[in-house]
């Protein structure tokens, strides 16, 4: 276990740099002021009000964005600036490295993506439920995220384009225009959890609430499994 | 069994042939891998630690696969050349990390005595970024050194010191492999492998272009035909005189105070060239080899 928080003590100090809280926090006051002006423009039905503007600012945008942001660079910056050999070159499993790694990520995009997230939803009127549906529903969109996207930025050259790519291209316009397409979808996993937990019927969050938490839970694993697997066939320079 | 064994390795990039058919066996002292910029020396150490897999033939580092096996890096300390560390660590975090990386007992003790070692502070809490390039390199050796490896591998470890850091880290690689351990030191720098004193791979063009004692190494880059220009103010009495008493193999006049000497043994020849130009009574304002540099030397010893 030392060697785990080791390595996650080290890659959250290097994701965490005040530039990206900064810049990320402002996206998140950017929302608690729109759902302040949501909430105060009085809806007819302020639980669906909160949950369409929660769904499609919060999951849909913060979510991935933020995820991807810190993912990226989890295991990224070190392949950029060839420093990823001090990590391998050592006698510990590569899943405790891309564990502690997806981990680090975790921790520092839950409070940044959630606090804000449940400040919105009381500001935009959802109450309880909401909010409660929008901590568990952000929470594992997180993880599930986190657990890709550091496979990724360990992959890829420019990791942050292609996770852009992914998530404003396939997910924000071809992922909804097709079922099919949506099932290879992130988001709709996460919409549909959040629709069924906040008992508020969205769209494009069609699969049962169950299912797709068990989804982005396999997610997860199959994240964490795949950078393992990257780790160990890289060429490191 | 030996530490290290390379048997008929090669690598390729796409078409370029980085390291091709080589084989040799390391034990433990200290070996300088010699070379030219680009001969392949990095892809060697890189294959040696497991970084990139040979394309053909086996690497083994104490009878282990490196690429294979992540116990065998109980084994090894590498000193990569990339400048590139934990910018946001202090010296003492990096080292720390390593050991408890290496699941040392004491991973604090461990990163202190490293640092010692190398002659740094373990109290300095200043980023590695503010490092200067030497002291960087410094703690590249340190977190190298932390687990006390039989193998340590250090790729161009002299690069950014100054002298008085060269000659301590010289010293610190002939102590490591005078206590037995078994210490690769890539270099591309003639003069720097001699200090090591050791035993030497040549690597030229991705091959092993010789290997053996630094001194036979020496000797059969001298042994070698050398051209030299000399700029005398008789190029033709001077001419004659060498060739006479078989000092050149041959000579050329190339304009009316300068000669062309090949010879193929230059020890002598400079003993040998202030009498020839005594003799004829001959100024000698310019001796200068033109083939004096190590990639003519490599190229001399890949031809052979």
């Amino acid at each position: 276990m030392k060697v785990f928080f080791a390595i996650f003590a080290f890659i959250r100090g290097v994701i965490a740099t005040k530039g990206r809280l900064i810049a990320l926090t402002g996206m998140g006051i950017a929302g608690a002021l729109i759902a302040l002006a949501i909430g105060a423009s009085n809806p007819t039905d302020p639980i669906r009000s909160a949950s369409l503007f929660i769904s499609g600012y919060g999951m849909t945008l913060m979510v991935p964005i933020i995820s991807l942001v810190f993912a990226t660079a989890a295991l990224g910056n070190l392949v950029e600036d060839n420093s990823l050999v001090y990590l391998w070159m050592r006698p510990t499993n590569r899943s405790l490295v891309a564990g502690g790694a997806t981990a680090a990520a975790w921790v520092v995009a839950v409070p940044l993506v959630v606090i804000p997230l449940v400040i919105s939803a009381f500001l935009a009127g959802g109450g309880g439920r909401v909010a409660l549906a929008t901590t568990f529903a952000a929470t594992l969109g997180i993880m599930a995220y986190c657990s890709l996207f550091v496979a990724i930025g360990l992959r890829f050259k420019r990791a942050l384009l292609w996770g852009l790519v992914y998530v404003l291209i396939w997910e924000g316009t071809v992922a909804r225009s097709a079922t099919g397409a949506s099932r290879l979808s992130v988001q709709t996993y996460i919409n549909s959890a959040f629709s069924d937990f906040a008992n508020v019927n969205l769209v494009h969050a069609d699969i049962d609430g169950t299912v797709a938490v068990a989804v982005l839970i396999m997610l997860c694993a199959a994240g964490i499994g795949l950078t393992t697997w990257l780790l160990n066939r890289r060429e490191v320079a | 069994m030996s530490l290290i064994s390379f048997s008929e390795v090669s690598k390729f990039f796409g078409d370029l042939v980085a390291v091709s058919e080589v084989t040799f066996t390391i034990d433990a002292g200290v070996t300088a891998l010699l070379g030219p910029n680009g001969a392949g020396k990095s892809t060697i150490l890189r294959m040696m630690c497991g970084l990139t897999p040979p394309s053909s033939g086996e690497v083994q580092l104490l009878g282990r696969d490196p690429r294979h096996s992540t116990e065998v890096m109980r084994d090894i300390g590498l000193v990569p050349q990339q400048d590139g560390l934990f910018e946001h660590q202090s010296a003492f975090e990096f080292v720390r990390l390593a050991a408890i990386l290496h699941h040392l007992p004491n991973p604090e003790a461990a990163a202190r005595e490293a640092l010692a070692r190398v002659e740094l502070s373990s109290d300095d809490t200043r980023p590695v970024s503010t490092f200067s390039k030497g002291m960087r390199q410094r703690v590249k050796i340190a977190q190298a050194l932390v687990h006390h490896p039989p193998i340590i591998i250090l790729d161009e470890p002299l690069t950014g010191l100054d002298p008085r850091q060269r000659l301590a880290m010289v010293h610190l690689f002939n102590s490591l492999g005078q206590a037995g351990y078994c210490v690769v030191v890539s270099s591309h720098v003639l003069d720097e492998v001699e200090r090591f004193g050791s035993r030497i791979l040549v690597i030229a063009e991705g091959r092993l272009a010789a290997i053996g004692d630094f001194h036979a190494i020496r000797d059969l880059m001298d042994d070698r035909p050398h051209r030299l220009r000399i700029v005398t103010n008789k190029p033709r009495e001077l001419g004659g005189v060498l060739l006479g008493a078989g000092q050149a193999m041959s000579v050329r006049i190339e304009g009316p105070e300068e000669l062309l000497v090949d010879t193929n043994d230059i020890i002598n020849f400079r003993t040998n060239i202030a009498r020839a130009a005594l003799q004829v009574e001959a100024r000698v304002e310019e001796l200068a080899s033109l083939d004096d540099n190590l990639e003519s030397v490599f190229r001399y010893l890949v031809e052979r």
